[in-house]
């Protein structure tokens, strides 16, 4: 078997994975905030779908002899994950397994895509793409990208608390900290990728910014989070307000990796869906 | 990221005053106000959307008039909303200013502020702390506040002694952070500000053999900024020796692009390699290699058995397989005479759609022609693009299709050789002056950002009501300024730091 198909059998086997903890997590959703044998064992397969996403990830980087960012298949699988890893960490220190499902929802359906839809060959990348620039770029923005899906899923649940659904989850302020948290975290990352892209489409395309649709739509994501920061402390916008704004921060996040990649030509058009 | 208001505050919103300075002062704060900050913030975002929807004058004038070709009755009414310069309309530069504005107007009070709080010590210990967080009793034998006061101290704490208490107050590179973030957004709208107006760039299309010298008149596409003096342009010329490009033939990624590869001699005397992200640099000015295509090469007799036309054109390649279209306009004839072609590398006759390239490498080329007589309309005064063919005044005469080599006897008695396929390759001239203090102003930004975001201003205090020989009882308790900050952390720290180990741990502190 090449590596390339065992990477592809690494890929399914995750999603498989994840389909089975989409059950484990959902039961543990129900029962009480201690910690269950169920949610141990859903958190013990997490780690599993993490570290078979991960070698399918250095497989393909092996066959292709590059780092894995070559394509969108690859930046769908690298993104899946980062959200995983994401979660696994933060899950070092605290007890969250009561985020799972709304981690592995999100994570089944981009693996999904990018096995149905997205998927192309390991092969070698186009020479646009062949700089040391390549992976400090697009890996800044996958991390980012694992942990603002974080916060996508907590600001959902915390506008689900607020409304007094899911009682068995924590209060809405301590997601709603959580979550913060979260994107304190990210939001420097993410401001790194935008520089790094930056200076490597100075080198590249001679000019460092241009309004290319993927670079406005870059910028977009971190204006809207930008704005999530400021409104955390601003009069009548903490809670439900700033939960929106971040939302729409991902909404943007999400539109310009599906609709501005697949949908709207421009220099970052490259990237063989 | 002002003090918050009271809710009360917020809700009497106070009308404007009626005179004029009470009115500027008014507008002042609205301005600068965390709200207004927020909205403009979103503003900007919500701004910048139509500009990645629509094609951009910036980017390619030719897609914008495709588009308004295709929308006529819209492509008045965007043109007037500036719907196809977005970044450089009138409102986006409104909308950004006023941010500009507001950021201005935050930061420089808090400048001040800032540098006031560095000759103030922190305030004095309250008398009573049990009702802050983390506050904890403690028995404690050989201890002074004097110690303790050491401790603090070593470890970074600004410190307020006053009686038998101490404030200990600790995270003012947060602050910090935050000024130098926002001084740096300030930068980085100057950098952007002298790009747009010192900067020039342009494109130039180059076929094998021939070479561009750093002149006005040489550039396909030139812009450059409202203050830009072109007796700045620096002098220099160069010649495209050769172009490589290879493309993937195994299955997998048929026709991705593997490799380009520009030949080129600078000035008569250097021979450089440019390649996609290895770009040239003269004097400042830096020349990247940005595209490539076909250049098929053609002569055309006419009945009387003269050469009208002897040369390569440019196509320009419309997909991924460099499918390309050109135009040739031979205005000296008399009547005139226009050929509108498309050029195939890989030619393939698809049931469907006729004649596509499958390939984009040079493996099956061939040349589709139509050739046009009568007015070519140049001679109206009006600009024509040199890679459309107006046929409104003209009859067509013919089409044909030609291998290299291959010559077309038109039955008017007129002979069309395709001699065969040169390469050419697109270059980019750019003059950026901002880009050093952009990336200061971004570097800056970063620096800013961790500390501002990382770091948490917080105080902690330390009372020892009476103090006695043998074991003395302190209290401890902290405060963090924003609530997402654990003061519990600090008080472990400190404890840890005067030998006290703390047991019994108050339930799981989850998330």
């Amino acid at each position: 078997m090449s590596t390339n198909s065992l990477s592809n059998l690494l890929v399914y086997f995750a999603i498989f994975l994840s389909a089975l903890n989409l059950i484990l997590f959902s039961i543990t959703l129900g029962q009480s905030k201690k910690q269950s044998r169920v949610s141990n064992i859903a958190m013990v397969l997490t780690w599993l779908i993490g570290t078979f996403l991960a070698a399918a990830l250095i497989l393909r980087a092996v066959a292709a002899q590059r780092a894995p960012m070559g394509n969108m298949y690859e930046f769908a699988v690298a993104s899946a994950t980062a959200i995983i890893f994401a979660f696994l960490f933060i899950s070092i220190k605290k007890d969250i397994s009561w985020l799972g499902i709304f981690i592995i929802v999100p994570v089944i359906i981009l693996l999904g895509l990018a096995v149905i839809v997205l998927y192309t060959e390991s092969g070698p990348l186009v020479p646009a793409l062949k700089s040391s620039w390549l992976l400090i770029h697009v890996s800044s923005a996958i991390i980012s990208y694992g942990a603002f899906s974080i916060n996508f899923a907590l600001s959902i649940l915390y506008l689900l608390r607020v409304k007094g659904k899911l009682k068995s989850l924590p209060s809405p302020n301590r997601i709603d900290e959580f979550s913060y948290k979260v994107v304190l975290f990210a939001f420097p990352i993410w401001t790194f990728a935008v520089i790094s892209g930056a200076i490597w489409a100075e080198s590249a395309w001679g000019r460092y910014w241009g309004w290319d649709p993927k670079e406005t739509w870059a910028f977009i994501t971190w204006i809207i989070y930008a704005a999530y920061l400021h409104s955390r402390v601003t009069v009548g916008w903490k809670g439900t307000k700033s939960a929106w704004v971040s939302i729409f921060g991902y909404a943007a996040i999400v539109f310009n990796f599906f609709v501005i990649n697949i949908w709207v030509t421009g220099l970052h058009s490259y990237a063989g869906v | 990221m002002k003090k918050q208001i009271s809710a009360k505050q917020r809700t009497e919103t106070p009308l404007p005053p009626l005179d004029f300075a009470g009115f500027l002062r008014w507008t002042w704060r609205q301005l600068t106000s965390m709200n207004t900050a927020l909205l403009l913030l979103l503003l900007v975002a919500l701004a910048a959307i139509p500009g990645s929807l629509l094609p951009q004058r910036t980017a390619s004038i030719l897609k914008v008039n495709n588009w308004k070709n295709e929308n006529p009755s819209l492509a008045q009414i965007f043109d007037n909303l500036s719907l196809f310069d977005v970044y450089g309309s009138f409102w986006f530069s409104a909308i950004y200013i006023l941010l500009m504005i507001s950021l201005i107007g935050c930061v420089i009070p808090r400048l001040k502020v800032y540098w006031q709080s560095f000759n103030e010590q922190p305030p004095s210990p309250p008398i009573k702390i049990e009702r802050f967080e983390g506050y904890l009793k403690i028995q404690l034998t050989n201890t002074s506040l004097n110690k303790i006061e050491a401790e603090l101290k070593n470890s970074g704490w600004r410190i307020n002694r006053e009686g038998n208490g101490l404030t200990a107050e600790k995270g003012y590179a947060r602050e910090a952070g935050n000024l130098v973030f926002h001084t740096s957004m300030i930068l980085l709208t100057i950098a952007l500000a002298l790009g747009a107006l010192f900067s020039y760039r342009g494109t130039v299309i180059v076929k094998e053999g021939n070479g561009f010298a750093n002149t006005l008149t040489q550039y396909d596409d030139f812009r450059a900024g409202k203050l830009f003096n072109i007796e700045n342009m620096p002098n220099f010329f160069f010649t495209l020796n050769d172009f490589v490009v290879e493309f993937e033939r195994s299955i997998n990624q048929t026709g991705s692009p593997r490799k380009f590869e520009a030949d080129i001699t600078l000035n008569g005397k250097d021979d450089l390699m440019v390649l996609v992200n290895k770009p040239f640099n003269v004097a400042g000015t830096k020349i990247y290699l940005t595209g490539h295509g076909y250049a098929p090469r053609v002569e055309i007799l006419n009945q009387k058995q003269e050469i009208v036309y002897s040369d390569s054109i440019t196509f320009l390649p419309q997909d991924g397989n460099f499918t390309s279209t050109g135009v040739i306009k031979i205005p000296d004839e008399k009547p005139q005479l226009g050929i509108k072609a498309s050029f195939l590398p890989t030619a393939n006759i698809d049931p469907m759609n006729g004649p596509i390239s499958t390939f984009p490498a040079l493996d099956n080329p061939q040349l589709f022609m139509t050739l046009w007589q009568g007015d070519l309309g140049v001679n109206d005064g009006i600009a024509q693009s040199i890679y459309r063919l107006d046929t409104t005044k003209m009859t067509e005469l013919g089409i044909e299709e030609l291998k290299p080599g291959e010559t077309w006897k038109t039955e008017q008695g007129m002979e069309i050789k395709f001699l065969g396929v040169e390469q050419f390759a697109s270059f980019q001239v750019a003059y950026e002056p901002g880009r050093y203090l952009a990336l200061i102003g971004a570097s800056l930004a970063m620096l800013g950002m961790f500390f501002g975001l990382g770091i948490q201003r917080r105080k902690i205090w330390v009372l020892m009501p009476k103090v006695q020989n043998g074991p003395n009882v302190i209290e401890i308790a902290g405060l963090a300024k924003s609530d997402s900050h654990d003061i519990n952390k600090d008080i472990d720290k400190v404890l840890q730091q005067l030998g006290i180990i703390k047991i019994e741990k108050k339930g799981n502190r989850s998330i």
